[in-house]
């Protein structure tokens, strides 16, 4: 009698889960994306040019998920994934895992597009939290600032409005002041400006320094240049990231800001990739994992001359699972 | 140890000149409940989440519901009474609270848990008035109460729940440390066989430390005493 009622005893325990008091953080549902980690010009001739891609291919989930905070999982990349589209033939002239160079960005500038509306591409809001999981990966040392930017909108200061006053590591105070931010959207970019004042944040003593910007469109409205903020993060060994929500226009300046600046990009056509890039980009840039380095031949049709630039929209797709997956752009300028 | 403990508490009752000691069952229904945390937002426990208190309001059902089968043994000593009631309690709560989707929207996100109780509330009464049949009286003490966690669940009104985690309010609405709640009542007694009652219980303390958090329920019981007459004298209202 008492055997059987310990066995009852587990039973019902067993059938009631697991206890309440545990330790993690959940995170919305996810979809895979494909990280541009650094397109690198390697060598030319008169007919053809040769450059490097660095990618990750970031898992995505279902259904919201455990996070862990000092892993994520680079999933399989294969040439035959890739459909370039530019004018001219392209040819692997090899593919292979490589260590990424650790890159911890131990002072960040984060900047959140507050411009037009985010009510077809994020609806419930979910890109709060994602800047929040990021956020909170900045623990001592490391350190960040958030700032939104927008012009002609609902943001108070230009070209944009931080919630510190200075780099500071994450705090949990801070977590309604980012919220604060969902309620100002509004008006225009200026990101060029904001990404210009951003490089004023930092400080000499700042080492590893990166501008991360989420952003929904192109510059509309900034008064600097692209390559006078791409010469001033250069000058300055700042780079520059960029996490794109929606479709890409067809001249999309941002590729080059990221890829220039030896910053990553990558392309979100819905929320769910934008959420896995914020899940893993503290990671992604901390080098947590391999990467897969393509190296392509571009031979285009009108030759190769010093100077010259190319942006190569990618779209790739697993011939096999029949998979689309996010597109890629690479950025090459033959120096 | 029933056969120990059962005489010594009678003794006891007869040491203090006790004039009635009955056993009995006791079932409650608590369907008025408040929960109400007092701070304008949440941070969620789980989650990446920020959340808005919008309702802290007493509600009917909506606010949860609690089920309660337990056991009672009560002294009489003239015109007071003392209670204890040993009790199973199967208690829900509902939480509403928003989440901020744009400057003018927010999303309403409904927090569930179910808890299984241990209770035992121990209370004093106070008989005020009788008649042939009925009496009339208040009661207040307190009850010690060991939860036991079964299940935790979230929703919203659009959208995926996905984006949040049922254990977002976990040290903030519930946890699954013994607690006490104080307990006040009004019961009518019908004879010795048993009483109608209305309670009131207010938790005593928060459920974390971060936030203040009250809960507040009223319910009905019906309680049946079983004709033990394990040991009787003539009471106030039968002299």
């Amino acid at each position: 009698m008492k055997n059987s009622s310990i066995i009852f005893l587990f039973v019902v325990l067993g059938c009631a889960g697991l206890p309440v008091d545990k330790e993690y953080n959940s995170f919305p549902e996810t979809k895979d994306a494909i990280v541009v980690r650094q397109a690198r010009y390697i060598d030319n001739n008169s007919t053809d040019v040769t450059f490097e891609l660095d990618l990750y291919h970031l898992r995505g989930y279902d259904y919201g998920h455990i996070v862990s905070s000092s892993y994520f999982f680079n999933d399989y990349l294969d040439s035959t994934f890739f459909t370039f589209s530019a004018n001219g033939q392209f040819k692997f002239v090899s593919a292979a895992t490589a260590k990424a160079n650790s890159t911890t960005p131990s002072s960040a500038v984060i900047l959140v597009d507050e411009s037009g509306s985010y009510d077809t591409l994020d609806q419930f809001n979910s890109r709060t939290q994602g800047i929040v999981k990021l956020c909170q990966d900045f623990i001592t040392p490391s350190q960040y600032m958030l700032g939104g930017f927008s012009k002609n909108g609902n943001v108070n200061n230009q070209p944009a409005d931080f919630i510190q006053s200075n780099l500071t590591p994450y705090s949990q105070d801070q977590m309604p002041l980012i919220f604060k931010l969902t309620g100002k959207i509004g008006g225009k970019s200026n990101l060029y400006d904001a990404v210009n004042g951003a490089i004023d944040k930092f400080s000499v003593l700042n080492s590893n320094k990166s501008i991360i910007v989420l952003a929904r469109t192109n510059d509309e409205v900034s008064s600097s240049s692209l390559n006078a903020i791409i010469a001033k993060a250069t000058a300055n060994q700042i780079q520059v990231h960029v996490l794109f929500l929606g479709t890409p226009a067809v001249n999309n300046s941002l590729p080059k800001l990221a890829e220039s600046t030896g910053g990553l990009y990558v392309s979100c056509p819905s929320i769910k990739e934008l959420m896995c890039a914020f899940e893993n980009l503290y990671s992604v840039l901390s080098g947590a994992a391999n990467l897969w380095r393509f190296r392509v031949n571009f031979k285009p049709a009108g030759g190769v001359s010093s100077g010259q630039e190319f942006s190569v929209a990618i779209q790739v797709r697993d011939p096999l699972y029949k998979i689309d997956y996010n597109p890629i752009v690479a950025y090459v300028k033959v120096p | 140890m029933k056969r120990v403990l059962i005489p010594c508490f009678i003794f006891w009752c007869a040491q203090l000149q006790a004039q009635h000691f009955n056993l009995g069952f006791t079932f409650q229904y608590h369907i008025l409940k408040q929960v109400e945390v007092k701070n304008d937002q949440i941070i969620a426990a789980h989650s990446y989440s920020l959340y808005k208190v919008i309702d802290n309001r007493w509600k009917f059902f909506t606010a949860g519901q609690s089920l309660v089968v337990g056991t009672i043994a009560q002294v009489d000593f003239k015109k007071f009474y003392f209670g204890i009631e040993p009790s199973f309690e199967l208690n829900t709560y509902e939480y509403l609270v928003g989440y901020p989707t744009s400057s003018s929207s927010q999303q309403t996100v409904r927090f569930h848990t179910l808890f299984l109780q241990v209770d035992v509330p121990t209370y004093v009464g106070y008989m005020f008035k009788s008649s042939n049949l009925f009496r009339y009286s208040v009661y207040a003490g307190a009850s010690p109460v060991i939860p036991y966690h079964l299940e935790t669940s979230v929703k919203v009104d659009q959208g995926s729940a996905d984006n949040f985690d049922d254990s977002d309010l976990q040290h903030i609405v519930y946890s699954t440390k013994p607690y006490v709640n104080s307990v006040v009542g009004f019961a009518i007694h019908y004879a010795s066989l048993g009483r109608l009652d209305i309670r009131y219980t207010h938790r005593m303390n928060s459920v974390g430390p971060t936030y203040q958090t009250t809960f507040n329920t009223v319910g009905a019981g019906l309680t049946f005493f079983l004709p033990l007459h394990l040991f009787k004298k003539k009471i106030y209202y039968e002299e």
